[in-house]
């Protein structure tokens, strides 16, 4: 095989792939805003005139606004919350690098190892008497004690790299602790902070298992959830259940794409550790 | 603490304190709610009922761990259950190849920002939940869904084909979704490692006369073993661990026998089966088992490369 059909070879590989990856995204988007009778008409070519009528059904039918409310409110403090701990954490964790915080810190990371399942029965019954059943509050407290792990292993492997000279010549000039961190600290861990950011907040908007056994009750449902029940509760109509989709997936997607960068760096970072 | 305070001034021991009391409340957090429902084990050795307090339910032993072992149709079921796991996990590992390999490929291809249009669109099935992949699957191949609809509309089949209710080709249907949404998200982790190749490599062996093809399978592909051998391993300890969301939502009457991997068993007896106890004595064995796995690849690890993966 020479140099010019190997190319072509895997530019075409590449392009089908690609295609297979998205074709379902590009059906649910131009079927999600036709109209029923075009949908029988024209199938997979893009729609003439743009019908929105399916989105408005869509939100109303699977109270799509109460489930971004829960979402968006869920995901927004779990994330604030897990973010400023977590920073705070991993540099106390890897600066203070002695025996104490070392087994703090495995403690932490022991607790990623154990997997959901062997505790999500005690964790419902735990909540239940806890009164933290089916409330958004229970939700984002058992999302952040879960996320802590992960996110402080990440964190803080990061912080190890950053060179301590900054810090002292700080202190030296007397700015105290909370300055030191927040002015001095806090900006050079921007990248590994939006790599956290994005990670949790896709988990959390995400989840689907803790969702289903914390919040059980139609008023605490979020958009996994909602569009879950949706399927369970409605015949489907097609255009109805594509728009609800778009609707579902557009807040992620954008979030993806405006912080992609950092993603990929995070991961890279983990890739090099091994 | 008496090592921490030994030999420093009162203003580093405050300060050290203060530090201390700062992560207090997370580490009571993480405690709460990682470790904390491990004491809930006990639930396996009694025979729990929900309004009831556990001192009010019966201590039955090892019941419930008999119970899995107890008559055929349970041995059956275990049976079933666990060559559905064994099958998942071993296609994933079986099919762990292919992102490396298109990893490989991808980095192939000369024109950046190509190249970075395909790995952007080729991770984003990874941002969408299991829920959405399944209402998509569901919108493309349910019985009044598009494929059926197109496929009727150009007379290639009398009859709707049945791909979401029915029980044939369970684990591949499941391997392929998997794919689809962790294909590109896989491939980013090798074309990092790929980045990190030595250029000066591929330059002795371009001046040695290698063409691409040789580039690739004696440099690329070598390289990239050891994150390979890494990942392999993590999915070894992660055996029993295919997670439930993906096989919650396929499921239905019709593909539950093939369906029903050792994660959703555990759900499906404890949250609907109203058997806590029984579920949590699942859980427990699936965790020992899952943590000695994990141990063991990190010890087999340490010796043959000499690095620990945890």
């Amino acid at each position: 095989m020479n140099k010019k059909q190997l190319k072509y070879v895997s530019v075409i590989v590449k392009l089908a792939m690609t295609l297979l990856v998205i074709s379902p995204f590009y059906i649910a988007l131009i079927y999600s805003v036709k109209s029923k009778q075009e949908m029988v008409t024209n199938r997979l070519a893009f729609p003439k005139t743009i019908h929105w009528d399916n989105f408005t059904r869509a939100i109303e039918t699977s109270n799509f606004g109460l489930a971004l409310k829960n979402s968006l409110v869920t995901t927004v403090l779990a994330v604030i919350f897990i973010t400023l701990i977590c920073t705070m954490a991993s540099y106390i964790i890897a600066r203070k690098n002695n025996r104490f915080y070392n087994l703090i810190y495995y403690l932490f990371v022991g607790a990623m190892i154990i997997p959901f399942q062997s505790i999500m029965t005690p964790l419902y019954i735990d909540m239940t008497r806890w009164k933290l059943l089916n409330t958004l509050h229970g939700f984002i407290f058992a999302k952040i004690g879960f996320q802590i792990a992960f996110t402080v292993l990440l964190v803080s492997g990061f912080v190890k790299s950053i060179p301590k000279e900054l810090e002292e010549a700080a202190s030296i000039d007397g700015a105290g602790m909370y300055s030191v961190f927040f002015q001095i600290v806090f900006p050079l861990m921007k990248p590994i902070v939006l790599t956290s950011i994005v990670l949790n907040a896709l988990n959390v908007w995400n989840d689907f298992q803790m969702s289903l056994t914390l919040l059980q009750q139609k008023q605490v449902r979020n958009i996994p959830l909602t569009q879950y029940f949706f399927f369970g509760e409605n015949s489907i109509e097609l255009g109805l259940a594509f728009a609800l989709f778009i609707l579902s997936v557009i807040p992620i997607l954008g979030l993806y794409l405006t912080l992609q960068k950092y993603i990929i760096g995070g991961i890279t970072q983990g890739a090099v550790k091994g | 603490m008496k090592s921490l305070s030994a030999g420093k001034t009162p203003r580093s021991t405050v300060q050290s304190r203060r530090l201390f009391y700062c992560i207090l409340p997370f580490i009571i957090l993480c405690f709460l709610f990682s470790y904390f429902p491990l004491y809930g084990w006990i639930y396996a050795f009694f025979d729990y009922k929900p309004p009831l307090k556990l001192s009010q339910c019966e201590f039955v032993g090892w019941k419930w761990f008999k119970t899995l072992f107890a008559n055929k149709t349970q041995i059956g079921q275990m049976i079933q259950v666990m060559k559905n796991t064994f099958a998942m996990s071993l296609l994933g590992i079986a099919t762990s190849i292919l992102p490396m390999g298109f990893a490989v490929f991808l980095n192939e291809i000369q024109c950046r920002w190509f190249k970075n249009l395909v790995q952007t669109l080729t991770t984003l099935p990874n941002f969408i939940s299991w829920v959405l992949v399944y209402s998509v699957a569901f919108c493309l191949f349910t019985d009044s869904g598009m494929v059926n609809n197109f496929l009727l509309g150009h007379g290639m089949i009398q009859a709707p084909v049945k791909f979401l209710d029915s029980d044939t080709h369970t684990y591949l249907w499941m391997t392929m979704w998997n794919l689809w949404k962790g294909l590109g998200w896989g491939a980013i982790m090798y074309l990092a490692a790929i980045a990190g190749i030595d250029p000066e490599l591929y330059d002795a062996a371009r001046v040695d006369g290698a063409n691409r093809f040789q580039l690739m399978k004696r440099i690329t592909v070598p390289c990239l073993l050891p994150t390979f051998f890494v990942l392999l391993m993590l999915s070894i300890a992660n055996f029993l661990n295919n997670g439930m969301d993906q096989y919650y939502v396929f499921q239905n009457s019709f593909n539950k026998t093939h369906i029903q991997v050792l994660d959703l068993y555990v759900y499906n007896v404890g949250m609907t089966g109203s058997s806590l106890s029984l579920a949590t004595a699942i859980s427990m064995l699936k965790s020992l088992v899952s943590v000695t796995l994990l141990l063991t690849v990190n010890f087999v690890s340490k010796k043959t490369r000499g690095e620990a993966i945890i």
